[in-house]
């Protein structure tokens, strides 16, 4: 190499080299050479260097331009031939591309999903210095989570400890879902509204429209809107200035807010500020919660200084703690939880603010299906690769004869992959864009194919091609590019036949992981029905709630309940504070023989036990005959029983202590009902009757009818009669009680969906293989039949081999899905228990889908007469 | 067959003038006085490696020569093909300037 460059400094030489084409570089480095040996020679070195420089800079472009030319025509042909062959081969082509498309659409489909669930509370500009208080209780050995804290907590701790620099207190009580908000005339009942320190606007990130940052919350009576709201309230004149009454309370608006994104863990419509609630308007939402540190009803966030550590915060806590809290010290504790682990990390706390939060196992559970359907499509491409192997040695033998290298059949191979890759990204983006509406409206999501997005659908695409055009697409190309001429064209080895144990490994594989799908899915499924299903205590069926929003329900009650009493399908109306499957309350209660301890509590009246059909135990239900049961009667369900130690809980004393001290004995106790979801065992509960002339949320109505559409607009004419401009709101006890298992039943569509998608890909690949493996069997086929095989034999024949596969997936599927969803499982309290019938259902299932793909090839060559199979090839 | 590009007809004209003694260096001094332009060494094979693919041109190599650094001249000659896709060049001009006399598209 030396010697040739001689002439030419070594790093002019070296980097022509990189940029000339390897067909010109001879010629063209001579040229190079002879001229600047030529003007060294007549006019020294440095009029030649700097000539040779000069040319350089120059003839680079034209260079490049060269060389892409060239691989440009290059791949002209190799997509030529590509196409051919994808042509020639109509199954193949078929199976592969279908397969690679679906499993592309559904690694984009999902991987928006996780983007989206990662992104939540991202686009705050200080989210990593953001810290939510989360209180965590320790009772019997046992943590008890809670997001929800008192309202002097925050502003303390920013006096006591320098590296807070910013706290914001919001205010967004479970116990009223919706507020009522008015314009003039017009009234409505509006969920989203926030009360929250003028501090919110420096810590997060929403963007105003109009007005100052700073001073948009400032003022006591104030409050931001979303554009949304504007636009409703307003149409298109300028809201700021304009006054809303909320919750009759007149509130002046001074900035306009962007619509919060979607990927918000809370997100407001209304944000008043938090000054608004010592107002005496809110008087009977707050009470004297406001400078209560037993209170625990606001969410508090911290920013901390750059830098700042929330362990080492975390740590000074304690004193802090003990001098505030009148509580021992060793049983409480604080935690900062990091603002973007809300949404994903929040799984065991309670009394969230919002209901928006996942689950980070959704996002591995759905990274798994991802990764699952890759794999299946890339075993596909791998095993028909390889099982087409002995129809194209001839083809690799004769190339290598006429002079090909491997890295040109590698290039070749790798050519018709990239090919592949290439019309299946273009299908699934297609799939990507249609499926995206019917996702949406399966999971509840709000994803679209738009600018903001298009290049990151695309760039998953790509990335997720080029993973699996690596994986799918190497192995064959390196393994089809070893066969030796002599042998494959001297018909010595079939180069097939020697993969024949990788390929059923890849297909067991594939299988077991279907099954194992199939499994989940199913079990998944009996769960869900079982949630649904099963008896909880009450009865759910033919009750509807109407939410009480306003005192003038309250105090029409009455008049309503007779009202509604006279329609012969109305059974029983009664009222309360709240309902099983919504926020419940604790409240502190001393129990005989125990210490004082929260409790959940629920006010009600006569009639409740009655309607929602909950059965008395023991004791006796609520009566109008014992006039003291209104101040000093109390039911209690088995669980509170068992709890408090009682073996006869009738006549057993309770003491409330709240905003009144109310003691009392137990009259009878209720049977265990579910107030919460499954994922929840049922807690003691404590039932007592609302006070005469106080507040309650909800009227239930038990009703027993045929026309539902009348009975409504029955109840409806009742409520205008008594609670005149009240918007009439509804809800039915069973759908109600059914949404709590919104997020199961999303995951257990989609994922129904995936998993449908994952088992056609196997079959189509399971279809193909035995295709080719048929064919390569005809004449052996013949054979038998000529030697008097039956049509019935050869099936089974043909169909032995891959039933035998489908046995041994089964064997691996079953643990791995058996453990799978017995950690599923363990999410709910009251769960099924996973009986032999699901894994066997699962295990038919794939071996009816494997025979009929299957079944098909050995059919058809079953009844091929002998004549034509023997004288195939 | 489709018809030469313009550098490739100039690259082209230049082997089939130096008869026989056309390698990069020769081939480059004589597109540069034809054109009147100064081409680099990398301007001139862009064409001439795509005349080569095309079959227009065949290669025939020297000795290997000192001031080549030890490689040998690469000499380019015109391949009957090559003749054939000139004239056919030569003829689609011609009849694109018949009619246009050279004073009357000067005088315009």
């Amino acid at each position: 190499m030396d010697s040739k460059h001689k002439s030419l400094p070594k790093f002019s030489a070296w980097l022509l080299e990189r940029f000339i084409n390897r067909e010109v570089r001879y010629s063209a480095l001579g040229d190079f050479a002879e001229i600047y040996t030529e003007i060294r020679d007549k006019r020294g070195l440095w009029p030649a260097r700097i000539w040779l420089g000069k040319q350089i800079l120059k003839s680079v472009p034209s260079f490049l331009a060269d060389s892409f030319y060239w691989s440009v025509t290059m791949m002209q042909n190799y997509l030529k031939t590509a196409l051919r062959i994808l042509r020639r081969q109509k199954i193949y082509s078929f199976i592969n591309i279908t397969g690679l498309s679906l499993s592309l659409a559904c690694c984009v489909l999902i991987a928006l999903y996780i983007h989206f669930e990662l992104s939540y509370d991202g686009f705050h500009d200080k989210a990593d210095n953001i810290y939510r208080i989360i209180e965590i209780e320790t009772e019997s050995g046992k943590n008890r989570y809670s997001a929800a804290t008192p309202a002097p907590l925050a502003p303390t701790l920013s006096q006591e400890f320098p590296e807070i620099v910013r706290v914001v207190r919001i205010f967004h009580p479970s116990w009223i879902e919706k507020w009522r908000i008015s314009h003039d005339e017009r009234s409505f009942f509006e969920e989203g509204v926030f009360f929250a320190d003028p501090s919110i606007l420096e810590v997060f990130s929403f963007p105003l429209i109009q007005s100052q940052q700073e001073d948009a919350l400032q003022e006591p009576q104030s409050m931001i809107i979303t554009k949304e709201m504007a636009q409703k309230y307003f149409g298109n004149s300028n809201p700021v200035g304009r006054v809303l009454s909320v919750h009759g309370d007149q509130i002046k608006i001074t900035g306009i807010a962007q619509d919060v994104p979607h990927n918000s863990h809370f997100r407001f419509k209304f944000l008043v500020s938090f000054a608004a609630l010592e107002s005496p308007g809110f008087r009977n939402v707050v009470y004297d919660m406001l400078n209560n540190w037993r209170s625990h009803n606001f969410y508090s966030y911290l920013m901390l200084r750059e830098g700042a550590s929330s362990a080492e915060l975390q740590e000074k806590l304690v004193p802090f703690l003990e001098r505030h809290f009148n509580q021992k010290i060793s049983d409480f504790d604080l935690y900062l939880q990091p603002l973007k682990d809300v949404h994903l990390h929040s799984k065991n706390i309670s009394y969230e603010m919002t209901d928006t939060n996942s689950d980070i196992a959704y996002v591995y559970i759905f990274s798994a299906i991802a990764l699952f359907v890759l794999i299946i499509a890339c075993i596909n491409y791998m095993n028909l690769a390889t099982a087409r192997a002995a129809k194209r040695a001839k083809e690799v033998g004769t190339r290598k004869i006429v002079g090909a290298s491997r890295a040109q059949l590698i290039q070749q191979f790798l050519g018709e992959s990239v090919v592949l890759l290439f019309m299946a990204i273009m299908i699934a983006f297609i799939l990507v864009s249609l499926a995206l509406p019917v996702l949406n409206s399966l999971a509840g999501s709000q994803f679209t194919v738009d600018s903001k997005n298009l290049l990151f659908i695309l760039g998953l695409l790509l990335g997720a091609s080029l993973i699996l055009g690596s994986a799918a697409g190497i192995y064959p190309a390196l393994f089809l590019s070893t066969f030796q001429p002599v042998n494959t064209l001297s018909g010595k080895i079939h180069p097939g036949v020697k993969k024949v144990h990788f390929r059923k490994t890849l297909v067991v594989i594939q299988f077991a992981i279907s099954i194992s799908l199939i499994i989940a899915t199913l079990a998944g499924r009996s769960q869900l029905k079982y949630c649904l299903s099963r008896n909880l205590g009450f009865d759910k069926e033919n009750v509807i709630s109407i939410p009480v929003r306003d005192v003038s329900t309250i105090l029409e009650f009455e008049s309503i309940k007779a009202s509604l009493l006279q329609n012969p399908e109305i059974l029983k109306v009664a009222c309360s504070d709240s309902l099983p499957g919504k926020a419940i309350g604790t409240r502190g209660f001393l129990s005989e023989g125990n210490t004082w301890a929260p409790r959940y509590s629920l006010f009600v009246d006569h009639d409740f036990i009655p309607t929602m059909g909950m059965d008395i135990k023991e004791g006796r239900n609520f009566s109008r005959e014992f006039s003291t049961d209104v101040e000093d009667a109390y039911i209690i369900n088995e669980a509170a029983a068992e709890e408090f130690g009682w073996d006869s809980a009738l006549g057993k004393r309770l003491f409330w202590r709240g905003d009144r001290n109310k003691k009392g004995e137990v009259i009878g106790v209720v049977k265990n009902f579910h107030f919460k979801s499954f994922h929840q065992k049922i807690e003691p509960i404590i039932l007592h009757m609302l006070p005469e002339r106080s507040g309650f949320s909800y009227i239930s109505v038990r009703i027993r009818t045929q026309n539902m559409l009348n009975l409504l607009t029955g109840i409806k004419k009742s409520w205008e009669k008594f609670s005149p401009g009240v918007p009439f709101e509804f809800f039915f006890m069973d759908a109600h009680m059914n949404r709590l298992y919104d997020t199961e039943m999303r995951l257990g569509r989609v994922s129904g969906i995936f998993t449908f998608l994952s088992v056609i890909i196997a079959c189509l690949g399971v279809f193909g293989l035995a295709t080719f493996l048929t064919q390569q069997r005809t004449k052996e086929i013949g054979i038998r039949k000529v030697l008097g095989a039956t049509a019935s034999s050869i099936v089974v024949l043909l169909s032995k081999e891959f039933i035998m596969l489908v046995v041994i997936s089964n064997i691996i599927a079953w643990p791995v899905a058996y453990f799978a969803v017995q950690k599923w499982l363990q999410n709910f309290a009251y769960r099924i228990d996973l009986t032999i019938g699901t894994f066997l259902l699962a295990s038919f299932l794939a071996l009816l889908i494997t025979l009929f793909s299957v079944g098909y090839q050995s059919v058809r060559a079953s009844i091929i007469s002998p004549a034509s199979a023997l004288r195939y090839e | 067959m489709r018809l030469l590009s313009r550098s490739e007809e100039i690259v082209l004209l230049s082997i089939w003038k130096l008869q026989g003694n056309a390698y990069g260096v020769t081939i480059r001094k004589q597109v540069s006085k034809i054109t009147g332009k100064n081409w680099s060494i990398g301007a001139i094979y862009a064409p001439l490696h795509r005349v080569e693919k095309k079959g227009l041109v065949r290669t025939v190599k020297s000795d290997p020569l000192p001031e080549r650094g030890g490689r040998s001249k690469v000499y380019y000659e015109i391949t009957p093909k090559g003749k054939k896709a000139l004239l056919e060049t030569k003829k689609v001009h011609d009849s694109m300037w018949v009619g246009i006399s050279s004073l009357e598209f000067e005088r315009e």
